[in-house]
């Protein structure tokens, strides 16, 4: 549930002291993430810009969020263009302090160090006007949280070419103009950090509702939030460690399952909410999709349906999948019986429920399960014997299989 | 060359840096269009017997947006294909020698003399346009989809569209039942799309059938669909490219890596591509409910799936090893068609281990050869022209793209009891896009080419969708080409002139091709076969040519001069036709004595070291190394010094460039062998460059 937070009628700068920062006292500190629901949350920001105008432009669309000062109260600080000379140094030290940063149209001009510090904090660097005078005639969106639900990059016609993208950068948005193509937007993450650069965030596309969606969703993933909204995305490909045609699902709420249907499992999952298609999209020999964070629960290569605990796979075969409500619904057939899985994420992004229906019929079917360190398994509705699920009932049932990464680890 | 084994050529890397290398001839130039400035997405092809061995045996350059291109080429005679968009083709041919500097403002008018149109068709800006598949429902909507993994459907009526599906992992092909209801086949499955509440997306995908084997190789397709009239669905598997993303355990199925028939010529394997996991190399037919059947065997690459109006399935396949060019095949149930690695999941065949001469008795040949170059490289889907004229006066007649910007017009009939016909070229050029591998009629009766290449080659994301659309005027062209007992019988869709009547104005050639585990063949035994005489009839619409000699087993390229006009003075548009004889029309299909001589080979001879050098840059230092050193990334090892090329004879050389060679250890990339790749006087010229560079 989203708590929603006193609306921001009017913005204005009030303390200068670090360069032009969206300061507090307007908003006093009441959104303070309480302790029920931490993760609904708004994040708080700190807003760096090089001019006033650009903070009074800001202001309208961080309505949601909730503007601190001083920085070091922030999650999240939201750059646009660059922090000028002044806030230089109030940026660092907010990046020792916590990882998120979203970077709005990010200008060489803006930094103290120009291209160089951008180059360092974003992961690549910055070029030529990209495509001047031309629209884009192809957007590619890539299916992160971020970028969810938004229709339709907003793109300026002064966008900048950005280009050397380091390995650690995930591009989320491209734009194709004529014969040449821009990345729109990407991120860059680690344990230590969550930066994300819009490029394409010009004065000019501030007032488009893309815009503005992009800037909040940002903020949410930048502070380790679920972005509000966001669905669950599934795509076939050629994962790491998996049958060709697995399923890359990624749930907002920061974990990444690879299912399997032709071992009828789920291969791994990871602490992540991205696969990244572009390995296998943008050469023509394509190497497998890129997953955006450490696998926490790995099984092995066998076939997960059994017959009985430590027997024979079960017959298999993967009749499809569905969306109900918002939520993933895979078919599948084991030993004769329909079964359906629904894969859900917990908020905290730390664990994965499946729950299955199973069908009537006479065979039972079991789930191998695969216990590892770090890794809690629980069981409900079906018998849980020797690193299997079972569920012998003939008639039509339930039962669910909760795995919780409890290794202690950040979840995303 | 790629390979370690051929490191030993390079050899003295001290004798290299002081060698003088003769320069590439530069072919420069400017894309303009006739009505001012740069033609925007103009691109250069060319193409040579000097380019065999590279990517689809040819250049193939983007044109920058100032309209300049510049072209490196070895010394040879080129056919050089300049397009774009709005323009019609301009066609030249081009000779160079070494270090010769070429340069020419090429000026493409608008189009204009065909009375075809081609348009692009707008896609929504958030859909890839690498489009993959295109169907249309019943009612009129479009379908396509990409190879992202998309489907798209835009409704009849209006220009609104959906995504209907996404994540689908690159489907190949799709048939709209209607608009809530589609088939798509994706690399691992066919999968039914349902949009239960009609808001233009699908709530729920089916798995219909996914009985056949994948691995994670990236050259692995499952190609399709089309369906026939009882509602069973087609579709096929292609090899896969061994190495790269096959392993164990991720394959789904059984993995045989070892080949059907081994390969027992000299060094490497020409042609990587095999069948590894099950069906790979397989046609198979999907009943309605999902029954699987494995329908027909031995296709190497079967791009494109296409009905005939009365449901006949018939496969176009890629060049390669044992798919000696391109092809149109029908399929029939039980039906092998030639290449012997499909073989190994034969019910009957896998454990007999065919000799290859078995293999190529067993086969059954294509409807159609596609001859390389002017019909093509890679073709993809076949469509019958069912429009009822709105396409012209083709009604009946096959359209086939192709990844070259070609679109192919085939001219079938039965005769003795199997298909074969003449294949024509449609359009080249002229305003389409590469990567023509999916198409379908629309109802207002235009063609519509999907177009991806999925990275194979350079297109300046110039993919996508476009309509062909005729304006109505007639085209000037063979409408068919007929089996005659002494020729064959031409028709043309205009009333032609006198110089119809003549059969000088008519050249004919006959070649045949090997079915061989080599990559492609060459032609073989190319004899002019003289045209007698040519009969119009008083309509001026059908003349009669009487060849010379008509034997089966031969593709027969018939050339009409320019001289032949239509009665009003129109050229034709098309002036070649390359007529697949399987048979004759008494059904024989063993080539009998002939009284023709084939055209001699062209004499080789002594080795010249200034063309050699071009090809030694072309085919060989990307792994050999400029230097002579070998390249680590590609596995070869520096075999200057004493293992240089001075320990081998010209003859050794030659042996080696023609067939190849295992890698030595620690080496593991074989050498493939050249010799059906480049004629005998380039393996000379290489040779002779080599001795000359590394004394």
């Amino acid at each position: 549930m989203l708590l929603r937070l006193l609306p921001l009628l009017r913005l204005r700068v009030s303390h200068l002291r670090s360069g032009f920062r969206l300061a507090a006292g307007v908003v006093p500190l009441l959104a303070v993430g309480s302790a029920a629901e931490p993760l609904a949350m708004p994040p708080r920001v700190v807003v760096f810009a090089d001019s006033v105008a650009a903070v009074d432009a800001i202001a309208p669309a961080l309505s949601a969020f909730t503007i601190v000062d001083p920085a070091d109260e922030a999650e999240v600080a939201i750059v646009w263009r660059g922090p000028g000379g002044a806030g230089s140094a109030v940026l660092a030290r907010f990046r020792t302090r916590r990882p998120g940063l979203v970077i709005l149209g990010a200008d060489p001009a803006a930094w103290s160090r120009g291209a160089k510090e951008l180059s360092e904090l974003l992961g690549a660097s910055p070029g030529e006007p990209f495509a001047p005078g031309a629209a884009p005639t192809v957007f590619s969106d890539y299916g992160h949280p971020i970028t969810s639900g938004v229709a339709e990059p907003p793109v300026s016609a002064d966008l900048r070419l950005w280009s050397a993208l380091a390995a650690d950068t995930f591009v989320l948005q491209e734009a194709t103009a004529g014969e040449a193509t821009a990345p729109l937007a990407w991120i860059r993450k680690g344990s230590a950090r969550r930066v994300v650069h819009l490029a394409a965030v010009t004065p000019a596309t501030w007032p488009e509702a893309g815009t503005r969606r992009l800037v909040a969703q940002a903020v949410w993933w930048a502070a380790g939030r679920t972005v509000p909204g966001a669905s669950t995305r599934l795509q076939r490909t050629v994962l790491p460690d998996a049958h060709p045609g697995s399923f890359a699902l990624t749930f907002p709420e920061g974990v990444g399952a690879c299912l399997d249907p032709v071992r009828g499992g789920l291969n791994y999952l990871w602490a992540g909410e991205f696969a990244d298609l572009r390995p296998r999209w943008l050469t023509k020999q394509g190497a497998p999709a890129r997953i955006d964070g450490p696998v926490w629960y790995r099984e092995s290569a066998e076939s997960a349906w059994r017959s009985q605990p430590g027997g024979t796979a079960a017959a298999w075969q993967f009749r499809g999948h569905a969306e109900r409500e918002g939520a993933p619904e895979f078919h599948y057939l084991v030993a004769g019986r329909a079964v359906t899985e629904r894969l859900v994420a917990t908020p905290d992004g730390r664990s994965l429920v499946r729950r299955f229906q199973v069908g009537p019929g006479a065979s039972p079917v079991w789930l191998r399960l695969a216990p590892q360190a770090g890794v809690l398994i629980e069981v409900s509705g079906a018998r849980h014997e020797a690193d299997h699920a079972g569920f012998s009932g003939e008639a039509a049932g339930e039962f669910t299989v909760r795995l919780r990464r409890t290794d202690g680890e950040a979840a995303r | 060359m790629k390979c370690p084994g051929f490191g030993f050529l390079v050899a003295l890397a001290g004798a290299w840096a002081g060698a003088a290398v003769p320069s590439p001839a530069r072919f420069t130039g400017q894309v303009v269009s006739e009505g001012g400035g740069p033609a925007r997405f103009a691109q250069v092809r060319v193409e040579g017997a000097a380019l065999a061995g590279r990517e689809n045996s040819q250049v193939l350059q983007r044109v920058g947006t100032d309209g300049a291109f510049q072209v490196a080429l070895p010394p040879g005679a080129y056919e050089v294909w300049v397009t774009a968009p709005d323009h019609e083709e301009a066609t030249f041919r081009l000779e160079v020698g070494a270090g010769a500097a070429v340069s020419r403002e090429v000026r493409l008018p608008a189009l204009r003399r065909t009375p075809y149109r081609v348009e692009a068709v707008p896609l929504p800006r958030m859909m890839i346009p690498e489009v993959s598949g295109v169907a249309f429902t019943p009612r009129g909507s479009l379908v396509v989809t990409n190879r992202r993994g998309e489907v798209w459907i835009r409704f009849a009526g209006g220009e609104r569209w959906s995504r209907l599906a996404q994540g689908l992992h690159e489907p190949f092909g799709v048939v709209a039942a209607d608009e809530t209801d589609v088939f798509v086949i994706q690399r691992p499955e066919l999968t039914r799309l349902r949009d239960l509440d009609g808001d233009g997306v699908a709530e729920v995908q089916t798995t219909v059938a996914d009985h056949w084997g994948i691995t994670g190789s990236y050259h692995e397709f499952s190609y399709g669909l089309v369906r026939d009239r009882a509602g069973n669905f087609y579709v096929s598997s292609g090899l896969c490219s061994f190495g790269r993303g096959v392993e164990l355990p991720w394959t789904r199925g059984p993995l045989r890596t070892e080949q059907y028939l081994p390969w027992t010529g000299p060094g490497a394997v020409p042609d990587g591509h095999r069948s590894v996991a099950e069906f790979q190399g397989w046609a198979f037919q999907i009943g309605p409910e999902g029954t699987f059947r494995p329908y027909a065997s031995g296709f190497r690459q079967p791009l494109g799936l296409g009905l005939s109006p009365d449901d006949e399935l018939f496969i176009s396949d890629c060049a390669g090893a044992w798919v000696p060019t391109s092809v149109l095949i029908h399929v029939e149930r039980g039906a092998f068609h030639g290449h012997p690695d499909s073989l190994k999941w034969h019910p009957a065949l896998r454990d007999q281990r065919l000799s290859a001469a078995d293999v190529s008795r067993l086969r059954r040949p294509p409807a159609v050869y596609l001859p390389r170059g002017l019909m093509g490289t890679s073709p993809g889907q076949p469509v019958w022209d069912q429009t009822g004229g709105k396409f012209g006066p083709f009604t009946g007649q096959v359209f086939l793209g192709d990844v070259s910007a070609v679109l192919m017009r085939i001219d079938l009939e039965r005769v003795g009891g199997a298909y074969q016909g003449a294949a024509f070229p449609f359009l080249r050029g002229q305003g389409l896009r590469l990567g023509g591998m999916r198409q379908a009629f629309g109802p207002d009766g235009a063609l519509y080419v999907g177009q991806t290449v999925r990275g194979w080659m350079p297109t300046g994301g110039n993919e996508g969708l476009q309509r062909i659309r005729w304006d109505g005027s007639p085209p000037v062209e063979i409408l068919t080409q007929r089996l005659a007992e002494r020729g064959f019988v031409l028709t043309f869709t205009e009333p032609m002139g006198a110089a119809a009547a003549e059969a000088r104005h008519y050249r004919a050639r006959r070649f045949r091709y090997d079915h061989h585990a080599l990559d492609g063949s060459l032609r073989r035994e190319e004899t002019e076969v003289p045209v007698t005489a040519a009969r119009r009839a008083p309509d001026g619409r059908r003349v009669e040519l009487e060849l010379a000699e008509l034997q089966p087993g031969f593709v027969h390229e018939l050339t009409v001069a320019g001289e032949v006009k239509s009665a009003r003075g129109e050229s034709l548009l098309n002036r070649i036709s390359y007529y697949t004889l399987n048979r004759l029309t008494d059904g024989t299909t063993t080539a009998g004595l002939s009284r023709l001589t084939a055209a001699a080979e062209a004499p080789v001879g002594p080795g010249e070291a200034r063309a050699g050098a071009e090809l030694y840059r072309l085919h060989c230092a990307t792994c050999h190394g400029a230097d002579g050193k070998g390249s680590p990334a590609a596995g070869t090892p520096d075999y200057t010094g004493p293992r240089g090329i001075r320990t081998r004879s010209d003859a050794e050389l030659a042996r080696i460039i023609t067939e190849g060679r295992l890698p030595e250890p620690p080496a593991v990339n074989p050498m493939p062998p050249w010799g059906n790749v480049l004629p005998a006087q380039a393996i000379r010229d290489v040779v002779a460059y080599l001795r000359e560079t590394f004394p």
